[in-house]
C-alpha cells in the first residue's frame, strides 16, 4: 500500500487503488476528504485557516493553506484525474478547539464554518463530519474502498 | 447525488404533500419519504432512522426550523445531513445564520420542482465537474 502524506496547507489526490492518503495532527485545522465511489478517486486537503485575506502573501505562495483559496484547487485536481461530482461524497474532519482560553478566536470553528459556506455556495454536501471537540485528529482515506479512518491517542474509528 | 431517504418537516399536512409532490416531479419519485410535524418530532425520528436529506419549514410549533437545524448540526450523528429550508420569510440575517450553520439551501415559498433541482445542484447546465 502506497502512502501519500498531506502536510499542513497541502493537498493530495490519487486514483491508485493500492494507495492511502493521510494527514496528521489536525488540531484546529480541517481536513476535507473527497471520494468518487464509482471511479475510486480520492483527495484530501489540510486547511489551516479560513480565508486567504488573513495573510495575502502566504495565500499567494501556499493557497492550499486557506479554505477559500485551497478548495478550488482540490476540486480542479479532482476534475483533472477524472472524478465526477455526481458520484462523489465529501467528509469533514478536525476543527477542534485546542486552546480553551481563546474561545472568541476559535479557529477550529471558523475553519469548519468557512468550509461549509464554500461548499454550500457550490451546492456540494457533506455526508459526514467528525469535527469540534478539544482533541487532535489524524485522518486517512483508503482509495481502494473509500474508507475513512480517524485516530487520536491510539484509538481508531471509521466515519 | 442520490437522496434515497428524505425527511419532510412541516406542521401542515398540505405543505408536506406539496413538498413531496415537487420532489416527485423533480425526479425523486423513488426516494423513501418520512414526515414529522415539527423539529422535536424530527429529532426523535432521527434517533432511530438515518436519512440522506431533510426538508424543513421554519415556522412550526414546539420547535421551529432554526432551532431544529442548530440542534441537528450539534449532534455527531446528524451534523452531516444536508438540510433544505423552505420559508416564506425574507429575513436576510436568519438566512445568513442558517447558511453558516451548514444549511444546504434556503428556498422561498412557493416551492417548485425547479427550485429543488437548482438547490440540489442538478439543474440544467450543471456539469459533472466540481
Amino acid at each position: 500500500m502506497k502512502l501519500f502524506e498531506v502536510g499542513i496547507g497541502e493537498l493530495g489526490v490519487s486514483s491508485d487503488r493500492e494507495s492511502e492518503i493521510k494527514t496528521y495532527a489536525l488540531g484546529s485545522c480541517v481536513a476535507l476528504v473527497i471520494y468518487d465511489k464509482v471511479n475510486r478517486i480520492g483527495g484530501m486537503i489540510h486547511i489551516a485557516l479560513p480565508y486567504g485575506e488573513i495573510n495575502k502573501e502566504k495565500a499567494e505562495k501556499l493557497p492550499t493553506y486557506f479554505a477559500d483559496t485551497g478548495l478550488p484547487l482540490l476540486f480542479k485536481k479532482m476534475n483533472e484525474i477524472g472524478a465526477k461530482r455526481s458520484t462523489s461524497w465529501i467528509k469533514l474532519v478536525g476543527g477542534a478547539s485546542v486552546i480553551k482560553s481563546c474561545e472568541s478566536f476559535d479557529i477550529g470553528k471558523r475553519n469548519v464554518l468557512a468550509v461549509r459556506k464554500i461548499l454550500w455556495n457550490k451546492k456540494l454536501r457533506i455526508v459526514k463530519e467528525d469535527v469540534g471537540g478539544d482533541y487532535s485528529r489524524t485522518v486517512s482515506l483508503n482509495i481502494g474502498d473509500g474508507s475513512v479512518t480517524v485516530s487520536n491517542s491510539g484509538k481508531n474509528w471509521k466515519i | 447525488m442520490a437522496y434515497d431517504k428524505i425527511l419532510i418537516v412541516d406542521d401542515s399536512v398540505t405543505s408536506r404533500m406539496i413538498i413531496k409532490r415537487c420532489f416527485h416531479i423533480a425526479g425523486y419519485e423513488k426516494s423513501e419519504y418520512s414526515e414529522a410535524e415539527d423539529g422535536l418530532a424530527a429529532l426523535n425520528f432521527l434517533k432511530e432512522h438515518p436519512v440522506d436529506l431533510i426538508v424543513s419549514d421554519l415556522n412550526m410549533p414546539r420547535m421551529d426550523g432554526a432551532t431544529f437545524v442548530r440542534r441537528l448540526k450539534m449532534k455527531e450523528g446528524t451534523s452531516g445531513i444536508p438540510v433544505i429550508i423552505i420559508s416564506s420569510m425574507g429575513n436576510d440575517a436568519l438566512r445568513e445564520e442558517l447558511k453558516e450553520t451548514g444549511v444546504f439551501s434556503v428556498l422561498r415559498k412557493p416551492l417548485s420542482p425547479d427550485k429543488i433541482l437548482d438547490a440540489l445542484g442538478e439543474g440544467e447546465g450543471e456539469g459533472d465537474e466540481f
